[in-house]
């Protein structure tokens, strides 16, 4: 029995940043990485039917990205994961999330696992489609934002329970192997021990580029993206104004701006 | 091999090539020391921003950081709470942005030197009002402020504590009813001024200076009188109001302030046991916990239906063992918590009390100081992080309990281990490679300190 996890390590912006000269991105230097908050949780969720499950389960973590992603892969060993498998060249460079997801494809056919995970979104991206867009280029059946999941290793179904507006719940029963994206709060992640962090730096993660998959450079990076980004910035500030000041001066500054409106 | 002077800890700090454990001895070291450290941390630009943003970054690398003139840098020191006064003085003097000075201006640690020399020149009222709100603005700066934007900084300068009597009497003759409320708040109000504002028709001013200390007995009498709850409420709670007022207020019929008289802690044993049995819980509540409250009042308030008023009965430092005893056994577990954190709990009810089911009743047990170091032991392998916190927190863990703990998978607890005083400086080094940087800083930080007294 063996499931995939797909991870990603995401970027939070520090304060007062600085946009990248080209106005695509970010500069790198203002970024501060770590693994995806969601992806913590489908870890957690496939090392808890590893760990109750009395047969051989091995949980295997994926992630595509650049050399620095490894700290990301090296917290998942640390927290129990039996192998990390890290995919990038420099052709893939600019993939949007459904490229993502055909390259995710192609290494779960390679693993050929029972039970996909990965998180409900990125935390920086928010697409929210990496997951679905696996599923769809396997051909497997897929539930989204899954908050309660009962499922044992090597079982034929699971029964999911989905998170829905207004506060409803869902229970789904679908058809293993299956891909899940898993929500926030659906168990409560582990830190990872001392030991496991010491033996998780000793573990080589394995590498693989898009031809290691067989696929062209055609398939992956901006070459294949349905969508580019052309520019990120921040947007110019509305007509906005804060009133500072005691209630009574607030309102007198209001009367004071409605009348300016009105040209009195 | 832990470090038996400064000299060697920098040598293990430079060998390392670790950021944290650089900027950790960066203080102690010097000469050609010190620029190799320096050639640590300084040698990326994210690494510059990482530590000019970072709350634990010492002054004397800020300082380093701060000699870069890299602007986004700058911004970062500028408000870091660790900067210190030449750095931001220095700051000053060099940069022409009002971003920085407005910083500047904010920060915690800029002398009253740059704040008088700021509100003397500076044009950018925001940046003014930024001074007004320092709290090392002084008296003359405040005067300053005044003279070039009379009345502007009105709110600002009414409630900082620096400003002069003379200020404040000025602001209250031409303040709105809400400067004039701060006014009669502020410890340096003239006492013929409150006085004055006793006489005023406006709830607000009232209900403020009925608050005040400083104010005269005939005053607060007339105060604690007065038709409107909210100016009774803030009179109920003021300290210095007589005794036959306060018996007056406890009879008052709203609830606030009878609530208000519940918190003070002059309350006679009549009017505790009145007010026990007031209809509002939360009165009962604040008098359960009074340390005056009679023992028999205390087991009738341990009776009581709200789980709030059994607890502050459980947290009452003068509540009997007997109490105690009956309410470890209580069916809501926050009451049972406030017994396993009670300093008097008894050793055999924190042993019965360690088999609880409840994360909060766990940690006062290994919070408890009278826990045995067995339960402790047994305690600080429990999954949940807070029990295991509340064993590094007890003062009386031993070195043999805390040992094992060195290890803990959460880093916050590894950190808080450092200035245990049960551990030797031998377990404390073996932490110095810690997976988690903050741990390693901690560490170095620790020794560092160690050989600089």
């Amino acid at each position: 029995m063996k499931i995939l996890v797909a991870v990603k390590e995401v970027a939070a912006l520090d304060e007062d940043f600085e946009l990248r000269d080209d106005g695509l991105d970010v500069d790198e230097d203002f970024l501060l990485y770590d693994l995806n908050e969601w992806d913590d949780f489908s870890l957690e969720e496939a090392m808890r039917i590893k760990e109750e499950s009395d047969g051989e389960v091995e949980v295997v973590v994926v992630s595509i990205g650049p050399d620095r992603i490894e700290d990301s892969l090296r917290k998942c060993l640390a927290k129990g994961a039996d192998r990390a498998i890290r995919v990038w060249d420099d052709s893939m460079e600019g993939s949007d999330s459904i490229t993502i997801g055909r390259v995710l494809a192609a290494v779960a056919k390679k693993e050929e696992p029972n039970m996909i995970f990965a998180g409900v979104q990125s935390s920086d991206e928010a697409n929210a489609s990496t997951g679905i867009s696996l599923a769809n280029k396997l051909g497997w059946p897929h539930a989204a934002v899954v908050a309660g999941l009962q499922y044992k290793a090597n079982d034929s179904k699971a029964i999911i329970s989905r998170e829905l507006e207004g506060g409803l719940s869902q229970d789904v029963e679908i058809i293993c192997p299956s891909v899940l994206t898993i929500q926030l709060g659906i168990n409560t992640p582990r830190y990872a021990s001392l030991r496991g962090i010491k033996q998780a730096a000793k573990i080589t993660i394995e590498e693989l580029s898009s031809s290691d998959l067989g696929m062209t450079e055609q398939e992956v990076g901006s070459n294949s993206a349905k969508s580019n980004i052309r520019r990120m910035y921040v947007p110019v500030k509305g007509m906005a104004e804060m009133i500072d000041g005691t209630p009574a001066e607030q309102a007198a500054k209001l009367i004071d701006i409605i009348k300016n409106f009105k040209g009195e | 091999m832990k470090p038996e002077n400064a000299n060697e800890l920098v040598k293990i700090a430079i060998d390392s090539k670790d950021m944290y454990a650089a900027v950790a001895v960066h203080q102690i070291a010097q000469g050609k020391d010190r620029t190799k450290l320096e050639t640590i941390f300084c040698n990326e630009r994210r690494k510059l921003l990482k530590l000019a943003r970072w709350e634990h970054t010492p002054a004397s690398v800020l300082k380093v950081l701060s000699q870069l003139h890299d602007e986004a840098v700058q911004l970062r020191i500028d408000k870091n709470p660790s900067t210190d006064g030449a750095t931001l003085k220095q700051q000053y003097l060099e940069v022409g942005s009002s971003k920085l000075i407005d910083l500047i201006a904010q920060h915690s640690n800029t002398s009253v030197e740059v704040l008088l020399e700021i509100a003397s020149v500076e044009e950018d009222l925001q940046i003014v009002k930024a001074v007004c709100m320092n709290p090392n603005s002084d008296d003359w700066v405040l005067i300053t402020v005044d003279r070039r934007f009379p009345g502007y900084f009105d709110r600002e300068i009414a409630m900082h504590s620096n400003t002069p009597a003379e200020l404040l009497e000025k602001m209250y003759a031409r303040g709105t009813v809400y400067i004039k409320a701060a006014v009669v708040t502020h410890k340096n109000c003239p006492h013929d001024l409150l006085e004055k504002a006793s006489y005023v028709s406006d709830v607000t001013v009232l209900r403020h200076l009925a608050g005040n200390e400083h104010i005269s007995q005939s005053v607060l009498v007339r105060l604690s009188q007065h038709v409107d709850p909210s100016v009774t409420r803030v009179a109920a709670s003021n300290p210095i109001l007589g005794r036959a007022e306060v018996e007056k207020l406890a009879r008052d019929k709203v609830v606030a302030v009878r609530r208000a008289v519940a918190c003070r802690s002059d309350l006679s044993p009549s009017l505790l046991e009145f007010l026990a049995k007031d209809t509002y819980h939360w009165v009962r509540l604040w008098v359960a916990r009074n340390p005056d409250m009679p023992a028999s009042l205390l087991a009738e308030l341990a009776k009581d239906e709200h789980m709030d008023v059994r607890r502050a009965v459980a947290r009452n430092p003068q509540c009997p063992k007997d109490l105690l005893k009956q309410l470890a056994d209580d069916e809501i577990s926050w009451v049972r918590a406030a017994v396993a954190y009670q300093e008097n709990t008894p050793v055999d009810l924190l042993m019965q009390l360690q088999h609880d089911e409840d994360v909060d009743v766990l940690c006062g047990v290994a919070n408890n100081a009278h826990t045995p170091q067995t339960v402790l032991q047994r305690l600080s392998k429990e999954i949940k992080d807070d029990i295991r916190r509340g064993v590094i927190l007890n003062s009386h863990a031993s070195r043999k309990t805390l040992l094992p703990l060195l290890e803990d998978p959460y880093y916050l607890h590894r950190l808080l281990l450092v200035g245990n005083k049960a551990l030797f400086d031998e377990d404390k080094w073996a932490m110095h490679d810690d997976s988690d940087p903050s741990v390693r800083f901690i560490v170095f930080k620790w020794f560092a300190r160690k050989f600089s007294q």
